[in-house]
């Protein structure tokens, strides 16, 4: 957007440049000759889907992979960056996508660890005047006296910001950034971001996100299947054409395919499948999250609960799987009081739990494809206390077939898996079973197209079976274009509850930012 | 300019983590060996008795398999516990009762003949064991205490019952004034062939494979290792705690309640005072023996007999040298860093930098 037209582009220093990227895992190919140019003051956006073969070019420039054949060049200069501390001495910084910071220290004393370059420790003082210091230059907002555990999500990715110029990087990589991030956080990094390019570094944005892409870059690479498709300037793509490249086929995933699924209503009255009466629920610290929430689901419908992040959504979530105490409150699930009984009975009832920290809760990354797919029917697998792994294999690969994900096989551990593929593997598993109601956690964060368009499909398939949804989602549209019925969550309170056919996107949003009186 | 940097390894062959574990034990016995070295004895010496005699001459093998059999046995139930998480060291403990159940049931059933004589024994020794699992098991699901502590304080608790058995009511007349029970009856005695401990070591054998069988194949394997793998996304599945820790506590329990039953019917035939006792220290070397096969059942064969070819060697060289009391318990620690130690550098490598 903010293309500079004064200067070409081909004029401009490269501060990063690849040729000829391959590598290989075993017999499949994750990246097959990469080259990729970044710039000076430029924001490079690398796009593909998920599997595409991003995470794998910004390991290796990362040094945590080595390439199988290619040259990195840094300001021309040939290097071999075998770790990430090579990466760092060359000015190349990666921003974590899940920040790694004490929760127990504050934010200063976060940033004063291990800084060898800065003297060992340096004092959480003078870090407090550099953290204001980059407040009024960049914009960024984040307290130095405030404890890690205090802080948002988009918070402590500006903490991750500010070491990274403590760094003094001269290319920023972001990988999928803006996941977690609400829209209006979302617009307060890019700005943020705009402003580091123009005192001349660079930085390189890894998405999923066509419109983000549009949004940020001055430069687009997409990447499908391991190979370069496209690299040009931003306004050198039509948006229908970019879709498309990432894609790779004519078909129009884009839209939600659903339609019909969408408007084929039998929601009966009762009994419902999921009820939640007058529930209170804490939080970590003992605060209260959750206040006095009562709903019901019916069956085959989906209700949909919106609202900004940390407004007890995952409180609530967690206490519906069991995984969380309830302070007050009954929860009910075709009739049954589960209120404060384990997760275990929960499952039994027919609860399908679909949660939002997918690593934490949902896989056990040093197990396989396989038998994550079994983690809650392996007893329907089993025979006389043994697991039969042939019938196990043989459903996991129709799933893996169905579900499209992509892996090196049923025995391939997960945590090798990437992100949206896990999730297509734990939404596989959820529903398999036929449940009687599905919890699901922001189901498509981080998902690209194809993925969030089957997961959507798959939840509103759901319905089909008179069983019932309950959809807590910080994508409004997502919410909107799913539920039968739309509640607001806003500091633990339903503040506003609207049905699908009186649903307005405006008044969502007011609800959302508390402003009830609408 | 001296630069010491420690840096993540990201893949890891498997080649690689064998060589990195090979050196690493290699590295614990020649750090065993250089301190005995500083007690004046002769490198060569103790390398020899430690480690080459144990295993080569046959006479001293027959008493190397006495050793690791029951470290085997042990170190299977061991290895099920690790996996899931659960970190016992109560091995010694449930042992030591293994060989309190089995030593009562042969004073107060003495008129059974064998083999029933035997193997009821062996149940009771089982079930000594397995009581004294249970119980940190049940603490530790029910209440979370750490089974680190709980099983190390019942280890104390066994020896003390021990203790007042052999020196109490239990106590032989005929032992001359030593606090050793009366020996078994005949019938309970589980013969050896040409001084090998025959029965115990087609015990283990079987164990091996039955253990191989439950942890890679059965639901509770699966269940246990799933827990120990990410207790939470477990939990979050239905798997609960109590009976994980109940199930591997049992379990580890009740073998080594066998291990220290077979021991009382086959190698000592009494209970008696530390120095004689059942257990020798065997429930620790154990905990070495798990890691060493890093928790897979099948390699806990090798890894048992060469902790048993060690502390025989230890002893011999307790014995001959006259090193002090509990230099069998310093190899077992530091051959157990250096295993620890092993871990480390399959993860990290360290690049060592000198001038500028």
């Amino acid at each position: 957007m903010n293309f500079l037209p004064g200067k070409s582009y081909s004029e401009r220093e490269c501060i990063l440049s690849v040729r000829g990227i391959s590598k290989f895992f075993g017999s499949i190919t994750a990246l097959k000759g990469v080259d990729l140019d970044v710039r000076r003051e430029e924001i490079h956006v690398l796009l593909g889907e998920n599997g595409a073969g991003k995470t794998t070019l910004v390991n290796i420039l990362y040094g945590i992979y080595r390439p199988d054949s290619g040259v990195i060049k840094v300001f021309g200069r040939d290097v071999k960056i075998g770790s990430p501390k090579d990466a760092i001495s060359y000015g190349i910084v990666l921003v974590q996508q899940h920040p790694m910071l004490i929760d127990k220290m504050t934010v200063a004393e976060n940033l004063s660890i291990g800084f060898r370059k800065l003297g060992y420790l340096k004092s959480p003082k003078s870090i407090k005047n550099l953290v204001d210091e980059y407040s009024s230059k960049y914009g960024i907002t984040v307290d130095a006296d405030a404890l890690v555990s205090d802080l948002s999500f988009s918070e402590k990715q500006e903490v991750e910001l500010i070491r990274a110029l403590m760094l003094d990087a001269k290319l920023l990589i972001l990988d999928e950034p803006t996941t977690m991030l609400t829209t209006y956080e979302r617009k307060k990094l890019f700005s943020i971001l705009r402003k580091l390019i123009e005192e001349g570094r660079s930085v390189l944005l890894i998405t999923h996100k066509v419109i983000e892409a549009l949004e940020i870059s001055d430069w687009i690479t997409v990447l499908r299947r391991g190979e370069v498709i496209a690299s040009r300037p931003r306004n050198a793509y039509m948006v229908d054409e970019l879709v498309k490249l990432v894609v790779g086929e004519s078909e129009n995933v884009g839209q939600l395919r659903h339609s019909e699924l969408n408007t084929a209503s039998n929601i009966r009255q009762r009994p419902e499948v999921l009820s939640i009466k007058e529930l209170v629920v804490a939080n970590d610290v003992g605060g209260i999250a959750v206040r006095g929430i009562s709903l019901n689901v019916n069956p085959g419908e989906v209700v949909g609960i919106a609202g900004v992040s940390g407004n007890g959504q995952k409180e609530l979530s967690e206490a519906l799987a069991g995984l969380r105490r309830v302070r007050s409150g009954k929860i009910f699930i075709c009739g049954l009081d589960l209120t404060n009984k384990g997760p275990g009975e929960r499952v039994k009832a027919g609860l399908a739990y679909i949660p939002e920290e997918r690593l934490k809760y949902g896989i056990v990354g040093e197990m396989s494809v396989a038998e994550n797919f079994i983690l809650k029917s392996y007893n329907s697998f089993s025979k006389y206390g043994f697991i039969v792994m042939n019938k196990v294999l043989r459903d996991v690969e129709e799933a893996i077939q169905t579900f499209n994900i992509v892996t090196r096989g049923p025995l391939e551990k997960v945590k090798a898996l990437s992100g949206g593929n896990i999730q297509k593997l734990i939404v596989a598993r959820e529903l398999r079973s036929n449940p009687k109601v599905v919890v699901a956690h922001n189901p498509t964060l981080g998902l690209d197209l194809r993925s969030a368009a089957l997961v959507r499909e798959l939840i509103l398939k759901v319905k089909l079976n008179n069983s019932g949804v309950l959809l807590i989602s910080e994508d409004l549209d997502e919410v909107i274009g799913l539920s039968d019925r739309v509640a607001v969550m806003y500091r633990g309170s339903i503040v506003y509850e609207a049905d699908k056919t009186t649903i307005s996107r405006n008044t969502l949003e007011r609800a959302m930012l508390g402003l009830v009186d609408v | 300019m001296f630069e010491l940097k420690v840096l993540r390894r990201y893949e890891v062959s498997s080649k690689r983590k064998l060589a990195i574990y090979a050196t690493s034990f290699i590295v614990g016995i020649l750090t065993f060996t250089l301190l005995e070295v500083l007690y004046g004895a002769n490198p060569y010496d103790v390398i020899s008795k430690l480690f080459i005699k144990p295993l080569t001459s046959y006479s001293d093998f027959q008493v190397t398999v006495r050793y690791a059999v029951p470290i085997g046995i042990i170190s299977l139930g061991l290895a099920l516990t690790y996996k899931s998480g659960i970190y016992s060291i109560g091995a010694e403990g449930q042992m030591a009762m293994g060989a309190i159940f089995a030593a009562w049931v042969a004073y107060s059933l003495s008129y059974l003949e064998s083999p029933t004589s035997i193997i009821t024994a062996l149940l009771a020794g089982s079930l000594g064991g397995l009581l004294w699992g249970l119980i940190p098991g049940m603490l530790k699901g029910f209440f979370n205490v750490n089974e680190v502590l709980t099983t190390l304080m019942f280890n104390f608790i066994a020896y003390s019952l021990t203790d007042y058995l052999i020196y109490g009511p239990w106590r032989s007349p005929r032992a001359y004034g030593f606090p050793l029970t009366e020996p078994i009856p005949k019938s309970f005695t589980i013969q050896s062939y040409d001084g090998i401990p025959l029965t115990n070591t087609v015990i283990l054998i079987f164990l091996i494979v039955a253990m191989q069988v439950i942890i890679k194949k059965s639901v509770i394997g699966y269940q246990i290792r799933a827990y120990g793998a990410n207790p939470v996304a477990a939990h979050a599945s239905g798997i609960s705690l109590l009976k994980i820790a109940v199930i591997c506590l049992t379990i580890s329990g009740a073998l080594a309640g066998l291990a220290g039953s077979l021991q009382l019917l086959s190698i000592h035939g009494r209970l008696g005072p530390k120095s004689w006792s059942v257990t020798e220290g065997l429930g620790y070397t154990a905990i070495v023996s798990a890691w060493l096969a890093r928790l897979e059942p099948w390699a806990i064969l090798p890894s048992a007999l060469l902790l048993g070819a060690l502390v025989n060697g230890g002893l011999t060289i307790k014995a001959v040298l006259g090193q002090p009391e509990g230099i069998v318990n310093i190899m077992n620690g530091i051959i157990l860093l250096s295993i620890i130690a092993a871990e480390f550098f399959i993860n990290y490598k360290l690049i060592v930098r000198v001038g500028r």
